[in-house]
This record gives structure tokens, sequence and C-alpha cells, in this order.
């Protein structure tokens, strides 16, 4: 359950500006099990409105979909159902997940994490997800997680340093790898691999548009956004409208380009039980 | 209105009590094995939260 998003809501234009980003490195490792593609049983935890899911389902065919948002689940089973295709859905609350012990050989979860605690909870909610995956995952399972590290918050976007007090705020919702790292341990489970794609861009297109931010639409893809006071968002978007003005935005985004390019926008966790 | 999947139950378990569930076809709810606990399905998804269960008293 995101505890500062309305999903329910956002599950209308979510799609405008998301996608399954990553995707290939989900496949390959996924293909690295031991087990048959038939035979794995696959848990979206977080699934949104079914990105990952619907591109998994064409290789793996027992999948889980879970979410707290009904709003996103009704969009979710929509979109398989118009390809024909069903898998198993499930409202539920991915800290307290609800499977048997053992029964889940693979748990992706993409861009959730942040979601689940507010600052003061320090990341109870997601140690209990953690433990509750460990217990779930049957002996070699693995578990996938996509998330963003603290460099990546403040540099993976061009404008990162625009909306510092999001980010400020966005930090205390994200682990540092140092955190996650312990609560992983705590939860007897362990990074294997991390996994960064320098070419990838969670806002695909209207990334580089400089118009993209003054559009809803978009910043509702982009969780950062929901952060900000309407004061702080107006006095960025004044910000960026002057910039247009006088003909310098063009060089401020492909200077801050520079350093996404070096980081990436995301990080796979690749992690295993101990 | 589709039939609820029973096969499902296999995998899940009360996010309460950690006990089995049981469908009750007649009410399409799902009943933890202690019968302490109801989840309501809705449009064929369980759904299986705590604050939403009904508390068999």
């Amino acid at each position: 359950m995101s505890k500062y998003e309305d999903y329910d809501l956002i599950s209308a234009n979510y799609d405008k500006t998301r996608t399954a980003v990553g995707l290939d490195i989900v496949i390959g490792y996924i293909y690295t099990m031991s087990k048959s593609n038939e035979n794995l049983h696959i848990l979206d935890a977080g699934c949104g409105t079914g990105n990952y899911s619907l591109e998994l389902n064409k290789y793996f065919p027992n999948i889980w979909c879970a979410d707290f948002s009904m709003g996103m689940l009704n969009k979710c089973k929509e979109k398989f159902s118009d390809e024909n295709k069903s898998v198993n859905f499930l409202r539920c609350d991915i800290s307290k997940l609800p499977f048997k012990d053992e029964t889940l050989d693979v748990i992706i979860c993409n861009q959730s994490l942040h979601h689940l605690d507010d600052p003061e909870t320090n990341f109870k909610n997601l140690s209990l997800f953690l433990n509750h995956s460990a217990r779930c995952l049957t002996s070699g399972g693995l578990m996938l997680i996509n998330t963003i590290t603290h460099d990546q918050l403040e540099n993976g976007v061009w404008w990162g340093d625009l909306i510092k007090p999001a980010v400020d705020r966005m930090k205390k919702r994200f682990t540092t790898d140092e955190q996650l790292f312990s609560l992983l341990d705590n939860a007897g489970l362990v990074v294997t691999n991390r996994v960064v794609d320098l070419d990838v861009i969670i806002q695909q297109n209207r990334y580089f548009d400089e118009d993209s931010l003054f559009d809803k639409d978009f910043r509702d893809g982009d969780s950062h956004f929901s952060l900000l006071t309407e004061s702080e968002l107006n006095s960025i978007l004044n910000e960026i409208q002057e910039m247009k003005n006088n003909g310098t935005l063009s060089k401020y985004i492909k200077e801050r380009d520079k350093l996404r390019k070096k980081i990436g926008q995301f990080t796979y966790y690749v992690i295993k039980k101990k | 209105m589709k039939v609820f999947n029973t096969k499902l139950l296999d995998f899940l378990v009360c996010p309460v009590s950690r006990k089995c569930l049981t469908y009750d076809t007649t009410r399409n709810i799902l009943i933890s094995d202690d019968g302490k606990y109801e989840y309501k399905i809705i449009d064929n998804i369980p759904v299986l939260i705590d604050d939403e269960l009904e508390v068999i008293s």
C-alpha cells in the first residue's frame, strides 16, 4: 500500500509514462533458474498495471499479480483480458505476503519498496516484506528488486537538482545500499549481483521534452512530484519556464543528462536465500 | 459470475493467522481454517487484506 500516492486514481494514466524498464535483466535472470519455465511460480509484488507480468507471461505461464490498489489490479486484469491471457490476481499488502512457505520460485518487485513505509516507520514494512519473501521463496529461489539508489535519485533525471526538496524527502523513503543489505541479511537473504542499465530511460521519449514537466499526467508517472508542495511545484515550473524563455533549458538538460549516463536511473538487486 | 479457481488455495494463506484458506461457494468468500477470518473475493480477485477482513465472533 502506498503511503503517499493514490494509485486507484493514478492507474488511469500510469501507462502513459511507464513501461517495463529493465525487462531483459529480469528475463535473463529468471532463465538462469534450474526449473523449466512451466514449473516456475513467479510473484510480481506491487504489480501495478501489470507491465512486467504481461511481458513475462510470454515466457512464463504461472504468474501472480499482487497489488494493494484495486484500481491498478483492475487495469492489470483488463490488459491481460485484452490479450486473451490469464494469470492469478491478488489484492494484498505485500508486507504481509499471504503465501504458504516455499511456494514461490521468483519474486520480482519493481519500483515499489519506497511506497511501503513512511519515513518515521524506519523501513519496518520493508523489513516485513523481505522476511515474508524469504519465507515464501523456495530453496534456490530468486528475488529481483528494482529500485533507485540515493545517487540515482539526485542525478538520474535532469530535473533532480530542480526538485531538490522532493529528492530530499524521497531519500527518507528509499534505503541506502547499506540499509537494504542489512535488512536483507536480517531476513536471510543476500545480494548476489547489482545491475544497472545505463541506456534505459524510465520516462522514455518524453524525458528530453522541454515541456514534459508542465504535463500533470507526465508528473503523475513519477512519484517524486507528489512530495512537492503546490508552491514548490509552481516555483520549479516557473524556473523551467524562465530557462526555456531565455534559451538555456536545452543546454541545462544536456549537461545534467551527462550524470544520468554515468549512473543510470535505476538498479536491479539480484537476491538469493542465504 | 466466474467460478473461483480453488487451486489458488494451494498457494495462499490467511495473512493474519497464516492458516490455510477454504472457499465458501455459497457466500463466495475465503475463510481461514481456524474459522476466525473471512476474506472477500471481488471480481474473482481474492482480497487478502486484514483491514478489510471480517472477524467472525
